[in-house]
């Protein structure tokens, strides 16, 4: 096939339905997304004296944290004491030790002076999921606390939850996870992420009446409702999403709670990082496959909009990458494409203000929480590109895979445990 | 943060401002028509799709009232996930230290005693 023919070729298919489709949807949804999560988190914000108001002393009911862990030695001590400092007057701190080959039991047994800490030690390690459905089981509370082994909790974080509880219909409450260990520009990225991604998504999706993820890091969960809906799922590589979604189809209801805060350690290598994102990303393939079923029902309305959301960001993640390899073709052909631009035209630059002016959003909302987060701000100028380009490719590949491979429920999926996790800043 | 790091991030943001004076320069004035008016028209059609979705909420919640009695489930499992039979020597609710074994498919839950070894006299 000679050049010209392929220049003609190209010509072609750019004037086609399909790449004018493409191309719009490339440059007009990353836009339209930002503008509807700053405007729906805004709306949110609006509404927040109507949170609910803290329950009298007496009224504070029984709960049960727990800890799942699997290789945590360095860690766990730290977060036993941090759960034991919460300012709450009666719970219980259940540590389920997931057949660890170091020694997390040992050094939680010294704890156990204390008669709130329980430690349920596992011989055989059955992932993460299992873990928990345990600690579920031996639980006193009626309501669990659920916190990952590295994370620091607020001592407020059950006064700001458990009045949530009181609405019968309110089966979790998301939490606030906040970083750490802002040690080096890959931690502070997250950090910026947490808010101004995760955060004003949450804030936006509790508006709309469905929220995506109760975190594992942080979440609060009624105990009648984990076990109406069966509990954590061992296949689901994202099991905390997995779950959230069983809650909302049995319409229970999922709340966020900016004021619950957890401090987490995040990857400060961008292998680790990229391990914990490929995981996520087959998870969120998992979930559309497994709750496609809810269109096949009007009762499921409220969980819609969100998997639409869920199917568009991923469709855009695929166009993206796709008009990326066509673009680079078309150059290294030596045929300028129609739409692209080596340098940012102007809805290039529009998109990468408009994700910036997302990322100050959230990070001005999240600033009541964490007021050092507005000193990593400056960071986020590398978002819209290397780090949004890796997560882009990321989906791509990986929810691809967890939407077309079979889901194994006896098959639990194993720990990812970051040993690469940095220290506190 | 460290100098160089500083010295990137501000190019960087050096770079974004001279792309806009780029952009400023070369678009011309339909192009942002166009994008005000495609982001006028999406700021629009979003709220009126956002308030109509609130009030149908609203209106579920009005019909239907708010739920005031808790279900109330007991976990009387016989089998867990893994269709392991579950086997309890122990008061699940109250046993500090419980040790959690697969043997021959019964996930059986019996009280850990820990005997002072090493290992328990590490100091948290």
């Amino acid at each position: 096939m000679s050049l010209a023919s392929i220049h003609s070729f190209l010509s072609l298919f750019e004037q086609s339905l399909l790449y004018v489709v493409m191309i719009s949807f490339y440059g007009l949804y990353p836009i339209l997304t930002c503008l509807i999560y700053m405007i729906t988190a805004g709306i949110y914000t609006a509404r927040r004296p109507l949170r609910p108001d803290p329950l009298p002393e007496s009224e504070l009911p029984f709960v049960s944290v727990i800890i799942p862990a699997f290789c945590e030695e360095d860690v766990i001590g730290s977060s036993v004491r941090a759960a034991l400092e919460i300012n709450y007057p009666d719970f219980e701190v259940i540590v389920v030790n997931d057949g660890s080959s170091d020694r997390t039991a040992a050094r939680v047994r010294p704890l156990m002076k204390d008669p709130r800490v329980r430690l349920l030690d596992k011989q055989v390690n059955e992932g993460k999921a299992m873990a928990m459905n345990d600690a579920i089981l031996c639980a006193r509370g009626e309501l669990v606390f659920i916190m990952d082994a590295d994370a620091v909790p607020d001592s407020n974080v059950l006064r700001a939850m458990v009045p949530h509880f009181r609405d019968a219909r309110v089966g979790a409450v998301a939490g606030n996870p906040r970083v750490r260990n802002t040690t080096n520009l890959l931690s502070r990225l997250q950090a910026i992420e947490f808010s101004s991604v995760v955060g004003l998504m949450r804030r936006a999706q509790r508006i709309w009446g469905r929220v995506m993820c109760v975190s594992g890091v942080v979440g609060m969960f009624r105990k009648s409702a984990l076990i109406d809906v069966g509990l954590y799922s061992p296949g689901m590589a994202t099991e905390d999403i997995d779950l959230t979604w069983k809650l909302q189809a049995k319409f229970y209801d999922v709340r966020y709670e900016g004021s619950a805060l957890v401090w987490m350690l995040v990857p400060e290598t961008v292998g680790v990082w990229w391990k914990q994102r490929t995981r996520w990303a087959m998870g969120l393939g998992q979930v559309l496959r497994r709750n496609a079923y809810i269109f096949s029902g009007w009762r499921w309305r409220r969980l819609q909009p969100l998997y639409i959301e869920c199917v568009a960001s991923y469709l855009w993640a695929v166009t993206f990458v796709v008009i990326t390899a066509y673009w680079i073709f078309c150059y290294s052909v030596g045929h300028p494409p129609r739409g692209g631009s080596p340098i940012p035209n102007f809805w290039g630059m529009l998109i990468y203000t408009f994700c910036l002016a997302q990322l100050a959003c959230g990070t001005w909302l999240d600033s009541k929480y964490d007021p050092d987060i507005v000193r990593h701000y400056p960071v986020s100028i590398i978002y819209p590109t290397f780090y949004w380009f890796l997560l882009t490719i990321s989906t791509c590949i990986f929810t691809t895979i967890g939407l077309v491979r079979r889901i194994d429920f006896l098959k639990p999926i194993r720990w990812n445990i970051q040993h690469s996790y940095g220290q506190d800043s | 943060m460290r100098l160089k790091q500083k010295i990137v991030l501000v190019l960087l943001w050096g770079l974004f401002a001279a792309f806009w004076y780029r952009v400023y320069n070369v678009t011309t004035r339909p192009d942002v028509t166009n994008a005000a008016t495609y982001l006028t028209s999406a700021v629009s059609v979003y709220s009126v799709i956002i308030t109509a979705w609130i009030f149908h909420n609203i209106a579920i919640y009005r019909r239907r009232g708010p739920r005031t009695s808790f279900r109330s489930l007991d976990y009387a499992m016989t089998h867990d996930h893994l269709r392991s039979y579950i086997l309890t020597k122990t008061d699940l609710k109250t046993t500090q230290n419980i040790s959690i074994n697969v043997i021959e498919g019964r996930k059986t839950f019996t009280e850990q005693v820990v005997q002072p070894t090493e290992d328990t006299l590490i100091t948290a």
